[in-house]
């Protein structure tokens, strides 16, 4: 438990958060400080007497049939909404492919490799890595002052993001194969963290 | 004679079998040179929008190739292409049906967008798929753009832009008015930016040739290179951990305010008497006569390098 505190991040709060906090026990204070200062008003003395008299005055009961009775429309007005309703319908409906101008076009590309035929990368973390890792975990339990240096805070979080950004690939390459834009990416991330976790092994080594 | 002939043609045949069995046999070890025929289905989407001034158009891409001109029409044109490619066709077709998109006016905005919905029992993809936009739109248009894993090219525009992007390349070319960008992993080149440019880079390679106007370029990680026009009024580069480098044609057409923790300061030689370095820190102040736009730059741990016209001598 007491290894793990110096590995967990630190963070610093808002430059402003203790003006804000005392800000809000002074207003506190303060309006305690006004209450008594407001002033009070006494209703009316009629006020009473008056809602009482409304209370008793029954509402009149109005009644109403049940159905109000057919008025007899021409049929040509019925045909007219159904076909004003069809014609609504069918505009809403072939709307899209009207104003959209969709083709499909085929095509047939050379290329030298099959996607997917090439091996996979290996798994986010291979044992060079693993072995990094320790190696600034088990430096960082030893050497706690040198651990807490500002540098090195800075890299382990970079190194805590990288792994993130590259966990988020692979789950894009679990949907998407081996796509050559996601392999690109994967290097990147690779070569990011490899540089570093470089420097960050450098600066606990040093 | 005859008989030497024949013995000739028999030695000739076992040779082409032998040299036909090593070919043979050399194929299989090198799959990667072999030839692959891939088929290209590709579903054309094709829509003009008209624009009024002052309206947002927002596009949201995805895995997509993105190229947008300014033109002086009041339309929003749009071909989208969306793309799939296997080998075999029918994968292809049946593929291809999972872009979906949307390219409509909505409440006074220009939405568009596309995505990938892949069906639960459809598995993992087989296909690649990509989708590429070709937008003209006019240039004083207001445009937000979001896409990842793809490349934007931005040209001819003077309005109010904002990108956000990770991974692929970002190209800016003529342009002016209001930029705004943010690059997560994603490099960016650019050309002749002169309006009011706010990047923020993290881990992205920076290209910026002739950049005018007023700009303040944050970068964390990676690399910026500015080749800073006389046009320019002020550059402002807060940058941590980023290798910079300042080339410009004549050094003093600038004022310059530098400051580098952890890591040096580089200037021509003839200016070596302007840097001073204490603690870890160095600063490098040159104020030429006159008015000049001033670069402003703060770097740690990655160094600064200003070239004037005269570094390529001194080398």
């Amino acid at each position: 438990m007491n290894d793990s505190i110096p590995q967990l991040p630190e963070y610093d709060p808002h430059p402003d958060l203790w003006a804000r906090i005392e800000a809000d026990l002074q207003a506190d204070e303060l309006l305690s400080r006004r209450l008594p200062d407001l002033p009070s008003y006494e209703p009316k003395a009629s006020l009473w007497h008056a809602i009482e008299q409304n209370l008793n005055t029954p509402e009149p009961t109005r009644v109403r049939p049940l159905r109000t009775q057919r008025t007899s429309r021409p049929l040509w007005a019925g045909l007219a909404a159904a076909a004003v309703v069809v014609l609504i319908g069918s505009w809403l409906l072939l709307r899209p492919e009207a104003t959209d101008d969709v083709r499909i076009e085929y095509a047939v590309e050379q290329t030298d490799a099959l996607p997917g035929q090439e091996p996979l990368a290996p798994a986010s973390e291979s044992l060079a890595d693993k072995r990094a890792e320790e190696f600034i975990a088990r430096q960082c339990a030893e050497q706690q002052l040198a651990c807490q240096r500002p540098e090195v805070h800075e890299l382990r979080n970079q190194l805590a993001s990288l792994t993130a950004e590259q966990q988020r690939i692979e789950r894009e390459q679990q949907i998407f194969g081996n796509d050559p834009v996601l392999v690109q990416a994967q290097v990147r991330i690779e070569n990011q963290r490899a540089e570093v976790t470089k420097e960050l092994i450098t600066l606990l080594r040093s | 004679m005859k008989q030497l002939l024949v013995t000739a043609h028999r030695v000739g045949m076992a040779l082409v079998r032998r040299l036909g069995l090593a070919v043979f046999l050399l194929f299989p070890a090198m799959p990667g040179i072999a030839q692959v025929s891939m088929q290209v289905v590709t579903k054309v989407v094709e829509k003009d929008l008209p624009y009024t001034d002052g309206q947002r158009i927002r596009l949201v891409a995805q895995k997509a190739d993105v190229v947008v001109k300014g033109w002086n029409r009041p339309t929003v044109s749009i071909r989208l292409r969306l793309v799939a490619r296997h080998p075999d066709r029918a994968v292809a077709e049946r593929e291809v049906a999972y872009h979906q998109y949307v390219l409509q006016a909505e409440n006074g905005r220009i939405e568009l967008s596309n995505q990938f919905i892949i069906p639960q029992r459809a598995g993992k993809l087989q296909s690649q798929l990509k989708a590429i936009y070709e937008i003209s739109l006019p240039n004083k248009a207001l445009l937000i753009l979001k896409n990842s894993f793809g490349d934007i090219r931005l040209t001819d525009l003077a309005g109010d832009v904002s990108v956000n992007f990770e991974f692929g390349k970002l190209t800016l070319e003529d342009i002016g008015g209001k930029l705004t960008v943010v690059s997560n992993y994603g490099d960016i080149d650019g050309r002749n930016l002169d309006g009011t440019l706010t990047l923020k880079a993290e881990k992205a390679d920076v290209s910026l040739r002739e950049l005018g106007g007023t700009a303040v370029l944050q970068s964390r990680y990676g690399k910026l290179t500015v080749f800073p026009a006389t046009t320019s009024h002020a550059l402002t580069i807060e940058a941590a951990r980023t290798e910079i480098l300042i080339a410009t044609k004549r050094i003093s057409d600038f004022k310059f305010d530098v400051i580098s923790t952890f890591a040096d300061i580089r200037v021509p030689d003839w200016l070596a008497d302007q840097l001073s370095k204490y603690n870890g820190k160095q600063v490098f102040t040159y104020q030429p006569a006159g008015r000049k736009p001033e670069i402003t730059i703060q770097n740690s741990y990655s160094t600064v390098v200003i070239q004037g016209e005269k570094t390529l001598v001194d080398r």
